[in-house]
């Protein structure tokens, strides 16, 4: 008789590999108790199937739905879930898409994969109060290229060879990307989301470094250093003010003063 | 609120995220919400609103994640965040289900059938003393949909949650579509299967949809497939008559998961399961009156 663990082994293999060998050794129910262990099968591929679609559904549209289907149907059976939470789950698809040769366009996949992520997880995310400039007012200048600036959650930063922003608005419109937008186009992105709604800008890329740098908590004065090496003439005063102006700010934090 | 309150309480529905917005907006009439925590770990702002709208309703957590059935151990980290959700949302029940989901670290994103044996047994008992532990609350387990039995089985699942309720002090959670949806596909009598419920242990009740299929390799067959993605049928809202006259009152919940249709749609199943419960409690105090 098999011990639990190992039960719980040979079924995992028929669920997520469709291995049911040794199963029939152990089941009741029915004539065909192993066809019916076919049904946990077919709803593990189907139920993470969906939820791969509804997360990227603009890459399924660019790629077409039969091969995202059957290319996600794969990609369950190889990489399940590591927790219950399924919004969690599928961020390395696009590459898992873009390593099958066959589909071409591999840097257009990853770049449409990675901002559909990003899309999804901002769109989710809560705001809090921004701060004004004002916030500024008592930290002496001499200190202000060491303090860190803590932005809204839900902002991410992307660069990108290919206009995806525009191929998610055509998306969004419900229409497919046409030709053009499909053509390399370097594009740096800020992505801006909460409470059910997301906004994308593109930004000068030293504007974009500049955020971005602030955004994985780098100090000021590195994320002024940042700017200047993606554009010389960079001005990091007028950045910061548009950080505030833009309402990203939600907090200043000074090591030495902790505020 | 009290376990006297909750008996009194009509359907609740169970809130899911397409319909989160609208309910938070309308604040429709509805005495219950049940919330899986796995939608809402990973989403800020529904949770957000959830926090919102649980100091106006109560909320029952269910669980789908824990996996109390797992041989290599329940998901911990799992555990924790769902403990860190119940922390700020103090519903008046938590529940999950027999069953296990989690091998190795992996999600099967399935509520998998297990054998009903000792190993099981003292394997069950451990882990829900583990989270009744961690979550310092009473833990409901839900019977489930089965669409397979084990050789390996030495007791009836019956037996087997009676077991459980004994030896950790857990409560049963009842979802009678379940009980007819596993006694069609396992051949057995369900009316039995409620009679043989330890009859205090039971503190709600489940009511879901399921689809009809012919049985592979039997065309001549029927399965039953849990997919709460339908109207609750007349069958089991005929055995939700008996388990409401066995068990008394308990919080009862509407459960959709697929296809989800309006929340109007929602509502108007709870209504189907009040009048079961009005008739239900008005033949009990006809009986009473005659003697
Ligand atoms: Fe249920």
């Amino acid at each position: 008789m098999p011990r639990l663990a190992d039960t719980q082994a040979l079924i995992r293999a028929a669920v997520v590999d469709g291995d049911f060998a040794g199963t029939a050794a152990f089941l009741t129910g029915g004539r065909a108790p192993v066809a019916r262990l076919r049904i946990h099968e077919r709803h593990y591929a189907a139920s993470l199937s969906k939820a791969l679609l509804a997360r990227y559904p603009a890459l399924a549209r660019l790629i077409g739905q039969t091969s995202f289907v059957n290319a996600a149907q794969d990609y369950v059976r190889r990489h399940p879930p590591a927790s219950p939470c399924i919004a969690e789950y599928g961020l390395d698809f696009p590459r898992f898409l873009a390593s099958r040769r066959w589909l071409g366009r591999t840097a257009l996949v990853l770049a449409l994969g990675e901002l559909e992520w990003h899309l999804g997880r901002v769109a989710i995310a809560i705001s809090h109060a921004a701060l004004g400039r004002e916030a500024l007012a008592t930290i002496p200048s001499g200190e202000l290229p060491e303090i860190r600036l803590e932005l809204q959650p839900g902002l991410a930063y992307l660069g990108a060879a290919f206009p995806v922003d525009d191929i998610i608005r055509l998306h969004l419109a419900g229409k497919p990307p046409c030709g053009c937008l499909l053509e390399p186009t370097p594009i740096w992105l800020e992505v801006h989301g909460a409470r059910g709604e997301f906004r994308m800008v593109r930004l000068p890329a030293a504007t974009w470094t500049f955020r971005r740098e602030l955004q994985l908590g780098s100090r000021l004065g590195r994320a002024a250093e940042a700017g200047m090496d993606a554009k010389a003439d960079f001005d990091p005063g007028q950045a910061l003010l548009g950080v505030f102006a833009d309402g990203l700010a939600v907090a200043v934090h000074c090591s030495e003063r902790g505020i | 609120m009290s376990l006297h309150s909750t008996s009194s309480l009509n359907a609740g529905v169970g809130l899911r995220l397409p319909h989160i917005l609208e309910v938070a907006t309308t604040r429709p009439a509805v005495s219950w919400l049940e919330i899986h925590p796995e939608n809402f770990l990973a989403n800020p702002h529904a949770t957000e609103l959830l926090v919102d709208l649980a100091r106006e309703y109560p909320v029952s957590v269910h669980t789908v994640g824990i996996s109390i059935g797992s041989a290599r151990g329940i998901d911990r980290a799992h555990l924790a965040r769902v403990r860190s959700l119940i922390d700020r949302l103090d519903p008046f029940l938590v529940s999950g289900h027999l069953a296990w989901s989690t091998h190795e670290g992996e999600y099967l994103n399935d509520l998998l059938p297990l054998p009903y044996d000792e190993e099981t047994l003292d394997l069950l008992a451990r882990h829900i003393d583990e989270v009744q532990g961690e979550l310092a609350r009473p833990y409901l387990v839900e019977n489930p949909s089965c669409y397979v039995g084990f050789g390996a089985s030495r007791m009836k699942e019956t037996e087997f949650l009676a077991e459980l309720v004994a030896r950790t002090g857990c409560r049963l959670l009842c979802d009678v579509s379940n009980v007819h949806v596993s006694s069609i596909n396992l051949d057995y009598d369900p009316y039995a299967y409620l009679d043989e419920l330890p009859v205090d242990a039971v503190g709600e009740f489940h009511l879901g949809g399921f689809l009809v299929e012919a049985d592979a390799d039997d065309a001549s067959a029927e399965v039953l497939i849990d997919t709460h993605s339908v109207p609750i049928s007349d069958i089991a809202l005929d055995l939700y008559d008996y388990a409401l006259a066995r068990f008394g009152p308990q919080p009862t919940l509407i459960e959709w998961d697929s296809d989800l249709p309006d929340f109007a749609a929602l509502l108007a199943e709870a209504t189907r399961a009040d009048a079961v419960k009005r008739r239900v409690l008005y033949r009990e105090k006809r009986y009473a009156a005659a003697g």
